[in-house]
């Protein structure tokens, strides 16, 4: 199997001296769909920030399908952060031309399609549409690329369970076979069903990092479950 | 990819700049016809209506200046916003993501500023030359020679030399108006929090040094001119002189500037 995402002694400080990521040390096979589990401040979205290139690891290194990141990366990265990240001006339609015009993988059909399940018209401006539908919009569009590598930053967060529902159904419905997934929140109970593996974050280190059914069958109690039991014995 | 984002940049900024600078060429148009109907004043007399007339023209004259310098400089404000909010906010979450390379990003910000302040630069000069022609059209036929004459014995009859490094001081100065924004931006995203109050700080600071440099070049070397008395002193060397050395110290600080925001974005990028 494909090594997707490496990472060697990768350690990021921030300015007030703390490790955000500390001396991590990762290897994820590809075509996964990897949980990227963690309470708040375990190094969750800095780990993915660092990913895709928005910061730079104080030391260490990262490789992404073998390459350094940068350019090549990026075009392989599709990317969700955790807040919306489209000009409010522009309408649906520009939007998605935009996308068209940057990544090679970008399949305009799929996202005209799922615009019209959820009834978006595409000449809408951003800005008319609800907070909800912009987050769709936006999830729509990284799921419309042909990407080999996924990396969704907290996409359940902050919504309701309907959209819940509607978003994991996105994700899984569009990611093509042999590609990633990296898809990080503190909400398991929902994620559960569709996560192969589990990587569990505290304090910038990896707690744990195995396949869901073994973990299931190791502890005998779900992922949500060792989360919520793990995490209140550190809390303690 | 630099193509593209070029593109994309101008699609993003066509509207505004175009109105800001469509403003700007009406507002030459009106100058140069407010200005050529100053010779319609000869025949009235001395009275109340003369003294109204005249400071309507006054009125006129200020407002068009700041017009003009409303315009650019909210030419600059737009460009200087565009700039940080797609770059050190949360649109450059895309923009950092995207599969170009990150010094592209910022060429293609600075071609666009660049088409776009050029552009501004250049209808403002048209339009003071539009009301300097209306002015100039008000004069009779016999004056008009000695005007000219007048001019350039103000400037010092300065050498043709002087007027080429007017020219490319001018295509110059924009593109280190961008560099100089753009570099304090980039500073000011380097603080952990209040980032836009550190670019301010940065400027402040950027500003200082300019004007002290600039200060130390023109006027240092004024009055150590005019230690001979104005008679002996030579305009045309002294402007030549100080435009190299503005050129100079333009570029060389243009070129700091440039380094610094591409190192900033490819080692320092702080995206909360």
């Amino acid at each position: 199997m494909n090594e997707i995402l490496c990472c060697r002694d990768l350690t990021k400080i921030y300015e007030n001296g703390r490790p955000a990521i500390d001396n991590l040390n990762l290897n994820l096979n590809a075509g996964r769909i990897i949980g990227l589990l963690g309470p708040n401040g375990s190094g969750k979205t800095t780990l993915i920030k660092m990913i895709c290139g928005l910061l730079v690891p104080t030391s260490g290194a990262l490789f992404v399908d073998g390459m350094p990141v940068g350019p090549f990366t990026r075009a392989l990265i599709s990317y969700l952060p955790d807040q919306t990240y489209l000009n409010h001006w522009m309408r649906v339609d520009q939007i998605i031309d935009y996308f068209a015009d940057f990544y090679a993988d970008f399949d305009m059909r799929r996202a005209y399609d799922m615009l019209a399940g959820l009834g978006i018209d595409p000449r809408q401006k951003l800005k008319t549409l609800s907070k909800g539908n912009r987050e769709k919009v936006q999830l729509i569009l990284v799921m419309s690329r042909h990407a080999r590598f996924y990396v969704l930053d907290e996409p359940i967060a902050g919504v309701d369970p309907a959209a819940r529902d509607y978003i994991l159904h996105t994700i899984v419905s569009n990611v093509d076979s042999g590609a990633t997934v990296l898809l990080s929140t503190h909400l398991i109970a929902d994620v559960e069903g569709i996560l192969q593996e589990a990587l569990f974050l505290q304090n910038g280190r990896i707690a744990l990092y195995d396949s869901t059914e073994n973990i299931r069958n190791r502890e005998g109690k779900s992922v949500d479950e060792l989360f919520r039991e793990v995490y209140r014995c550190w809390g303690n | 990819m630099l193509g593209k984002l070029i593109k994309h940049e101008f699609l993003a900024t066509w509207r505004l700049m175009l109105l800001l600078d469509a403003v700007l060429a009406g507002i030459g148009i009106f100058g140069f016809f407010v200005m050529g109907s100053i010779h319609n004043l000869e025949g009235l007399e001395n009275n109340d209506a003369l003294g109204w007339i005249v400071s309507s023209y006054v009125l006129w004259f200020i407002l068009y200046m700041l017009g003009i310098l409303a315009v650019n400089i909210g030419t600059l404000i737009f460009l200087m916003i565009r700039y940080y909010r797609n770059l050190y906010s949360t649109e450059g979450y895309l923009t950092f993501t995207l599969p170009v390379e990150t010094a592209d990003i910022l060429h293609a910000k600075l071609i666009t500023g660049y088409v776009w302040l050029f552009a501004s630069g250049f209808l403002t000069a048209v339009s003071v030359l539009l009301m300097v022609v209306g002015l100039f059209g008000a004069f009779p036929a016999s004056e008009r020679a000695e005007i000219v004459e007048g001019f350039m014995e103000l400037l010092g009859h300065v050498g043709p030399g002087v007027w080429v490094l007017c020219v490319i001081y001018a295509l110059l100065y924009p593109l280190v108006s961008l560099l100089t924004i753009a570099f304090c931006i980039s500073v000011g995203q380097l603080w952990q929090k209040h980032k836009i109050a550190g670019a301010v700080v940065c400027y402040i600071g950027v500003h200082i040094v300019n004007r002290i440099v600039t200060t130390v070049f023109s006027f240092g070397r004024m009055i150590n001119g005019l230690r001979g008395g104005l008679a002996d002193f030579e305009f045309g060397k002294y402007y030549s002189v100080t435009l190299w050395e503005f050129l100079i110290y333009s570029a060389v600080a243009g070129g700091i500037f440039y380094v610094v925001i591409r190192y900033i974005n490819s080692h320092k990028l702080n995206l909360d």
